[in-house]
């Protein structure tokens, strides 16, 4: 695979999905089109597992040609991509692809098991809703190593998506309240002047810390700090 | 072509490092006023770990890790935690 900046990626991932669309309108077989793109290539239904075809570089990495991955789209998926980054996958893919227009653009990372590897690989994928509720749509793959002067960054997401990943059942015991409560202790505010926002007295405050240290298992201000930005609950 | 910005889920994460980007651009000069010693002790503060703990790593006394902590907060203009959090990241002392 090609290495590309993080503008040039985003102008041939459009560009990509532009002339794929383009000749899926014209004719049946899009192998010979997608074969082209030096990307991990994947048309399918906008159910997601429903997969219509594959490109060549997608059975150099994965293993499984396009006839494999149509026929026996369960094996194929749950011997390749990590079981809760599929579950994942599974909810917000089609909300996505029923909702949004048809401009946007989404990225997202799912983990799958390249041919010969022991681990999963971290895969950025791009994709974008279909053009009408009938056609088929297109999600293009890179390895975060192979974006160019955006791999830095992608690592670093990376880092985040997964400890986003393994924490999140502990994360979902929180209540509203205390994510609440979270956000403006990761911007640094005091119990004072959290209590003084909320409306609530300083003692709650404490009471909700306290909750919010033990089940998340926090053990310093960064521990609070990786939660923060894993799940997005502050902007810097 | 229009150029777009992906939206979903990583797309915040993309957009909190590229905002992390113009911080460090912005900061720069100030930042490199730190001494090595100092920045040494602002990864450590960043990676959670508390003044007793730094003095024991670095073979300083509590009181020499506090006078670094102080300064670090002076140079840096870091009013809260969460402001050494913020070079370390944009400073890529920590991953996250």
């Amino acid at each position: 695979m090609a290495h590309f900046s993080e503008s040039e990626l985003l102008e041939r991932f459009h560009l990509y999905i532009a002339s794929i669309e383009d000749q899926l309108w014209k004719r049946e077989n899009s192998g010979d089109i997608i074969d082209d793109i030096p990307l991990i290539t994947i048309i399918s239904r906008p159910e997601v597992l429903e997969f219509i075809n594959t490109n060549k570089i997608h059975q150099q990495l994965t293993g499984y040609s396009p006839e494999e991955v149509r026929e026996n789209s369960e094996a194929y998926t749950g011997n390749i991509v990590h079981s809760d980054s599929l579950k994942n996958v599974k909810k917000f893919l089609p909300e996505f692809y029923a909702r949004q227009g048809s401009h946007k653009t989404m990225a997202f990372v799912q983990y799958a098991k390249l041919l010969g590897e022991q681990e999963y690989s971290p895969l950025i994928t791009f994709t974008k809703p279909p053009k009408s509720p009938n056609s088929s749509v297109i999600r293009l793959s890179v390895t975060p190593g192979e974006m160019g002067k955006m791999s830095g960054k992608m690592e670093r997401i990376v880092k985040m998506d997964q400890f986003r990943l393994k924490h999140f059942k502990r994360f979902q015991h929180l209540t509203s309240r205390e994510i609440e409560i979270m956000k403006l202790l990761a911007y640094g505010h005091t119990n004072p002047r959290i209590a003084e926002q909320l409306f609530i007295s300083r003692q709650t405050v404490e009471t909700h810390r306290k909750n919010i240290k033990s089940k998340l298992e926090l053990g310093s201000f960064r521990d609070l700090m990786r939660f923060a930005l894993a799940f997005d609950l502050i902007e810097l | 072509m229009k150029k777009q910005y992906p939206t979903g889920p990583v797309t915040h994460k993309i957009r909190q490092l590229n905002r992390l980007d113009i911080f460090k651009q912005k900061r720069m000069a100030i930042f490199e006023t730190l001494s090595d010693r100092e920045t040494e002790v602002l990864q450590l503060i960043a990676q959670g770990k508390n003044n007793p703990k730094i003095s024991q790593e670095l073979l300083i006394s509590r009181a020499t890790v506090q006078n670094h902590r102080a300064m670090i907060r002076q140079k840096l203009d870091i009013k809260n935690e969460q402001g050494f959090m913020k070079y370390a990241l944009a400073f890529n002392l920590i991953d996250f």
